[in-house]
């Protein structure tokens, strides 16, 4: 492999513009048992970080049975396709000791930072992704990287030092972001390549070369992994040069409808459809140890996903819907959730399907899956729920269900910063400190 | 006049002699409990919790037999502006309706409303009478008028703990700052029995002290007095205090009452407080004449029609049935009530207030140049 | 790129006001002489851009005509989201005549008033078009818009004129802060100030207020008048209310804001020689906004100040602050307006659609209007130190310009070309117009001309 270098990339030209292509961890940059680098270096453990707005209805989301073998209910029940691979955190409360409770804000600031704002300019201390991207991240192209299906760089619960990281919105920038030249001149006149070329022509015929002496040199397993991962690349890449062409016009027809942009709109299926894609994008970027922290949001804390033919936005109907006197939920509430819970398995099982070693990609991650709120209703900051997914590289366990019993969230956020091997003595202040991890989750 | 302190002491052992049970953890006398709290006989207390009281029965089957509010501005808007493929325009429909929210003009309206009926409701018998429309306490005090829980009692914004409204407005007075309003009590040998004290209504300016939730404010912070952004608000009123509870006199009373965003004050004819005392806490009710355009006004400042919206609030329906409701104060000139009976269900923790030195007094001097 | 701080002296485009240091509340203080305002750091600009010292928000970046640069960044909405996406501007020549739906409950597809006339995005909002060949400078960069246009952008954000600008210092086109409430989400595109990272400032309607990093948040800083120059009298009991300002080890002076040693080995911030407090015990927070600013003493900063309103005005103290008020104590009040189409068009001008307004004042009815929220009459000649306040002529039953002479127009004063009201406020220090209308009179209503909102207000 002495042709590849240590980042394991290709790199080459595509119409006069640099392009990048990384390459997952193929067994070849592996030991001999594939659980750790050819270098002797352990397996990458990554961070990453899921979020869902306007929380959820504790009497049809939390399982009765707290341990292990729990079954999900019917508002979390598309997550049992991935409960092997999750726990889940109920009745843990974000304290506010005071501070304002500033709606689907608080809840969320607390949860990521341990500690209550005290108004909606304040970002206290730095959320836990970036904490972990600064022990985690320094060897890797890009820190962290965040994104979103919700189409606005602003749906980011991600910041350091009181500066938001913004998402990428668009499937398209970030596709070119990844797999465009490394650096790029933002006074440049023109970009070559442009992101329509790219994905028109694919950024693999500007690595052509490389990948078939690469190709030449793997092994069969590797070639498997290879093949399936161009194939998704290119999978990819089809549908954005779908999205860039404008359809040919067909004589004496009523013109074709423009293919939608996949920027804008929050009906729950376009929302969907930006999720994967950039689902697909991240778990590529990860994959390729392009970073090893990552954040994806599914939507806005007061979630603007619209049900079509429904006239409110998620958010507004939380507090509009009236609760079902039979249900004695609010029904509409509840299948805004349940399109969330299914994207959360989505996002999830994305991970497993990358091999990596002796396990899966998941099996090296550990994703932090949060809300803003418990009840949305009434602005609730107790039981906002938590989910993690993935061993952490094996140091955690999976498939629990715990009772916080009204503990802080706090302990959680502990839990998992040391879990991600940082040495830190607490997280979080006040009613939310926490200096000792869930015992039962480390394995 | 006041009563010297030996008519009052007096005054007070005769009471201790009559009365029944005392409550828990009242005493003014030397090494009882409240004594730390009661200095130099003043108590401050800080307003905690204020709703519009509303009783309520599970499923709200007793006091809304009709079901709650079914016509919020969306509703509304569909059933006059149907979908139907007419193009309606902006003027004609949103501004029209806005518009008619803002200048508001009771009169025949084809959408039903929710009023809320029943025995039972809180407050106080304002007039002394026991009359057809009057409600009893859940304890059993009869006469109580409180016409406004007739108006706003169905209503699912206003109703606890889930309604939007209610919610909204129990977190900004938590949140905020602007309705810190403080009770000092002043002249107070006994907080079980006393029968002269006087009450000075003002306004705090510091954060108080809660529970780790953010929620349960504690006693025993202090309180420093907004003495200047305050003077228009500053009240004093008499009262006297039996078996533990707190009464004044009726007369205006003002309530700072910030659901929201918007710096309001409630008003009240005819208004007294009724307050179970202890040496950390106060609870009970406000309760008068509201001046139903100022409550109307305040409301449709403090929440967008966007609010409104989530629990159904209808103000074509309310400003109907407030006029109609309307039972006190009326106006000098036209003998319409401008007031409507009702009431507030408050809570005050005990704080311990301080006046800022005179500086900041005569600094309010200075200011009175337009730049 | 190394940074170089520029006097605003540099781009002074016929404005001259004096603008105080840090003195702030005084009525008695002395007139200003021209003094330095706000300290810019300049960077490269695309030939003929310019900056533009403006008398309320500071220096701004301007076209070669000295016309106020804005832009449109996309913001998410009650429902949807509007505005430009970086590299690209949604601001088009289409005449936009029905609503959105932005705006909960009511939904879109209702047409808007004077829907075959309404003015399209690009006449209210005309873009600043790049010549041919325009090459990015610094960053300043050049977009192709949809219909094939060159257009500025600053950094990534499409840039605009306003049409209500007329004039070098004209800002008419949004309100930043204060009276004038939601300004469609168009922002002034304005150089970085020269200060230390420590340090922010933000418009508000007395002028550029200063404050400093306060743990997580931002507080308002205040200058003791028994300071000396770069020398600090507040110690002891002083210190038990008062927070001075302090400056790292490694904090060096930065234009107009300096560093000294308050005692040995523990540095300070000052400003224009004042040094700098923060009002409240260190980690604690003052519940109450500018609590500094009412004692005797000490003053607000500023970085700017506006020059005198009205003279006949009068300031009048509130439940939550002091607002302005006319000659009788009467609370002043501004009309905000915008829109609920995809193009965010004010609605909130003279020359703007009057229907808005007329149904939240009068429920159609100008006479209504008239009484409910009267315009507050100016002798027809009256001026005032300020450039914000002006008079003008207007019809009161159409809410339009008139010409003077004109049947039953009269002579009003006007904010920022916007006239002022007040309401049936009963006695002075009344604020009951105040949040009078849609969205807490801030999409179609009124607000309180607060000089300060101390109980609400966030500057």
């Amino acid at each position: 492999m002495a042709n590849f270098n240590r980042r394991r990339v290709l790199r080459g030209m595509l119409n006069g513009g640099a392009v990048t292509v990384a390459l997952p961890l193929l067994n070849c940059f592996l030991n001999g048992n594939g659980n750790a680098l050819a270098s002797g270096a352990p397996m990458p453990v990554r961070f990453g970080n899921w979020f869902w707005g306007c929380g959820m209805n504790a009497r049809i989301f939390t399982p009765a049975k707290f341990g292990a073998n729990f079954e999900f209910p019917e508002e979390s029940a598309p997550l049992t396709k991935v409960k092997k691979h999750l726990n889940m955190f109920s009745n843990y409360n974000a304290y506010r000791d005071g501070a304002p409770n500033l709606c689907h804000y608080s809840g969320w600031v607390i949860i990521k930072t341990g500690q209550a704002p005290e108004s909606r300019t304040d970002r206290p201390a730095s959320t836990i992704d970036t904490l972990v991207a600064r022990q985690i991240g320094r060897t890797t192209r890009f820190p962290l990287l965040t994104a979103t299906a919700t189409g606005s760089a602003n749906t980011s619960f991600s910041y350091e030092n009181g500066t938001p990281n913004p998402a990428e919105w668009s499937p398209l920038n970030f596709y070119t972001r990844l797999f465009g030249p490394e650096f790029q001149n933002p006074n440049a006149a023109t970009f070559t390549p442009s992101p329509r070329v790219m994905a028109r022509k694919s950024v693999l015929s500007g690595v052509m070369e490389q990948t078939k002496s690469l190709m030449a040199e793997v092994g069969a397993e590797d070639k498997v992994r290879l093949d399936q991962y161009f194939s998704g690349l290119r999978g990819l890449e089809r549908q954005f040069d779908l999205q860039l062409t404008k359809p040919t016009p067909i004589a004496a027809c009523v013109p074709e409808k423009a293919p939608k942009d996949p920027q804008t709109g929050m009906p729950s299926e376009l929302v969907a459809e930006r999720h994967d894609l950039m689902t697909q994008l991240m778990v590529m970027a990860v994959a390729c140890d392009q970073t090893r922290v990552f954040n994806m949001a599914y939507s806005e804390a007061q979630a603007a996903t619209i049900k079509v033919g429904y006239e409110k936005p998620h958010h507004t109907t939380t507090h509009e819907e009236p609760v079902d006197d039979k249900l004695q939920y609010q029904p509409v509430v509840s299948w805004f959730t349940l399109r969330a819970m299914e994207k959360m398995a989505d996002f999830v099982e994305a991970f497993t399907k990358i091999k990596e070693g002796d396990g899966t990609l998941l099996d090296n991650c550990l994703i932090y899956c949060t809300s803003e709120s418990g009840l949305a209703r009434i602005h609730s900051n107790d039981g906002i729920p938590i989910f993690t997914a993935g061993r952490a590289g094996g140091r955690m366990k999976t498939g629990l269900h715990f009772d916080g019993k009204g503990t802080s969230h706090g302990k959680i956020g502990y839990t998992v910063m040391r879990l991600m091997g940082l040495d830190v003595k607490s997280f979080g202040t006040k009613s939310n400190e926490a200096s000792s991890p869930i015992g039962e989750i480390v394995a | 006049m006041s009563l010297s302190l030996s008519v009052k002491r007096a005054v007070l052992l005769s009471c201790i002699a009559t009365a029944g049970v005392l409550g828990t953890g009242v005493a003014a006398m030397a090494g009882s409990p409240g004594e730390q709290t009661l200095k130099n006989r003043t108590i401050g207390y800080l307003m905690t919790d204020n709703q519009w009281a509303i009783y309520q029965t599970a499923g709200a089957k007793d006091e809304c037999p009709n079901g709650l509010s079914k016509w919020g501005p969306r509703e509304r808007f569909k059933v006059m502006f149907p979908d139907n493929g007419t193009k309606h325009t902006l003027k004609e429909t949103q501004i029209a309706l806005e518009g008619s929210i803002w200048n508001p003009k009771a009169g025949p309206d084809k959408f039903d409303y929710a009023e809320a009926g029943g025995k039972i409701s809180y407050g106080l018998n304002l007039d002394g009478k026991v009359g057809p429309n009057d409600f009893t306490t859940p304890e059993g005090d009869t006469g109580i008028d409180n016409q406004l829980f007739r108006v706003i009692g169905c209503d699912d914004n206003m109703r606890g703990p889930s309604g939007p409204v209610y919610g909204i407005g129990h977190s900004y007075l938590r949140n905020g700052t602007f309705s810190k309003v403080l009770l000092e009590l002043t002249n107070v040998d006994d907080l079980t029995n006393d029968p002269e004290v006087d009450v000075t209504v003002t306004r705090g300016l510091d954060k108080w002290v809660t529970d780790a939730g953010g929620d349960i404010v504690l006693p025993g912070g202090t309180q420093r007095v907004d003495t200047r952004w305050t003077k228009k608000f500053v009240q004093h009123h008499k009262g006297k205090i039996v078996n533990g509870v707190l009464m004044t006199e009726p007369g205006l009373v003002r309530i700072l009452n910030a659901r929201n965003r918007t710096p309001v004050e409630d008003l009240m004819y005819d208004g007294r407080f009724q307050l179970k005392l202890t040496a950390e806490r106060a609870e009970g009710v406000i309760a008068g004449y509201v001046d139903f355009r100022r409550f109307y006004l305040n409301f449709n400042r403090e929440f967008a029609t966007f609010v409104q919206a989530y629990g159904r609030s209808d103000a074509h329906a309310w400003y109907n049935k407030l006029t109609e409701l309307a039972d006190g104060h009326p106006d000098p000139k036209t003998g319409a009530n401008t007031g409507i009976s009702g009431a507030m269900l408050v809570k005050f923790a005990q704080v311990f207030i301080e006046y800022p030195d005179k500086q900041v007094a005569a600094k309010t001097a200075e200011r009175k140049s337009t730049h | 790129m190394r940074m170089m701080s520029k006097v605003a002296g540099l781009t002074m485009a016929a404005l001259a006001f004096a603008a105080a240091g840090s003195c702030a509340n005084a009525a008695a203080a002395p007139k200003q002489p021209q003094v330095l305002a706000d300290d810019y750091v300049a960077e490269p600009l695309p030939p003929g851009f310019q900056v533009i010292l403006t008398e309320r928000e500071g220096p701004v970046f301007a076209d070669a005509n000295g016309l106020t640069l804005y832009n449109w960044p996309r913001r998410g909405l009650r429902i949807g989201a509007a505005g430009d996406y970086p590299g690209k501007s949604d601001c088009t020549d289409k005449r936009v005549t029905e609503t959105g739906g932005f705006m909960e409950p009511y939904p879109p597809g209702l047409v808007v008033p004077n829907a075959e006339n309404r003015p399209t995005c690009v006449q209210v909002w005309p873009p600043v078009y790049a010549e041919e060949g325009a090459q990015p400078v610094g960053a300043w960069t050049v977009i192709t818009r949809d219909d094939g246009k060159k257009q500025w952008a600053f950094r990534g954000q499409a840039i605009y004129t306003s049409w209500l600008d007329h004039q070098p210092g004209d800002v008419l086109g949004t309100s930043v802060a204060g009276p004038g409430g939601r300004s469609g989400g168009r922002n002034i595109v304005a150089p970085a100030i020269n200060m230390p990272p420590v340090f922010s400032v933000s418009t508000t309607v007395r002028g550029r207020v200063l404050r400093a990093e306060r743990g997580n948040d931002r507080a308002m800083v205040y200058t003791s008048d028994r300071d000396g120059v770069n020398k600090s009298n507040c110690s002891e009991t002083c210190l038990k209310d008062w927070t001075p300002v302090l400056a790292s080890a490694l904090a060096e002076s930065r234009g107009q804001f300096t560093v000294f040693e308050r005692v040995p080995g523990i540095r300070q911030w000052a400003f224009r020689g004042k040094p700098l407090y923060i009002r409240g015990r260190a980690g604690a927070a003052p519940d109450v906004n500018d609590e500094g600013g009412s004692v005797a003493g000490w003053h607000d900063v500023y970085t700017q100040r506006v020059l005198a309103p009205p003279k006949e005005f009068t300031v009048q103290d509130t439940l939550t602050g002091d607002v302005l008020a006319d000659r009788n104590g009467k609370t002043i009040y501004v009309y905000s307006c915008m829109e609920d189409t995809q193009d965010q068009l004010a609605c909130d001008y003279p020359d703007a659609v009057q229907d808005y307004r007329l149904a939240i004042c009068g429920g159609g009815d100008p006479v209504r209007c008239q009484e409910q929220f009267p315009y507050v009459a100016a002798a027809k000649d009256a001026k005032a130190e300020s450039r914000l306040w002006t008079v003008m002529w207007i019809d009161p039953m159409t809410g339009h310009r008139a010409k003077e002479g004109q049947t039953g127009a009269k002579s009003v004063w006007a904010y920022r070309e916007r006239p002022v009201y007040t309401y049936r406020d009963e006695e002075p220090g009344d604020i009951l117009g105040h949040q009078f209308g849609e969205s807490e009179g801030l999409n179609n209503g009124y607000v309180g001309f607060f000089l300060k909102n101390v109980y609400f207000g966030r500057e």
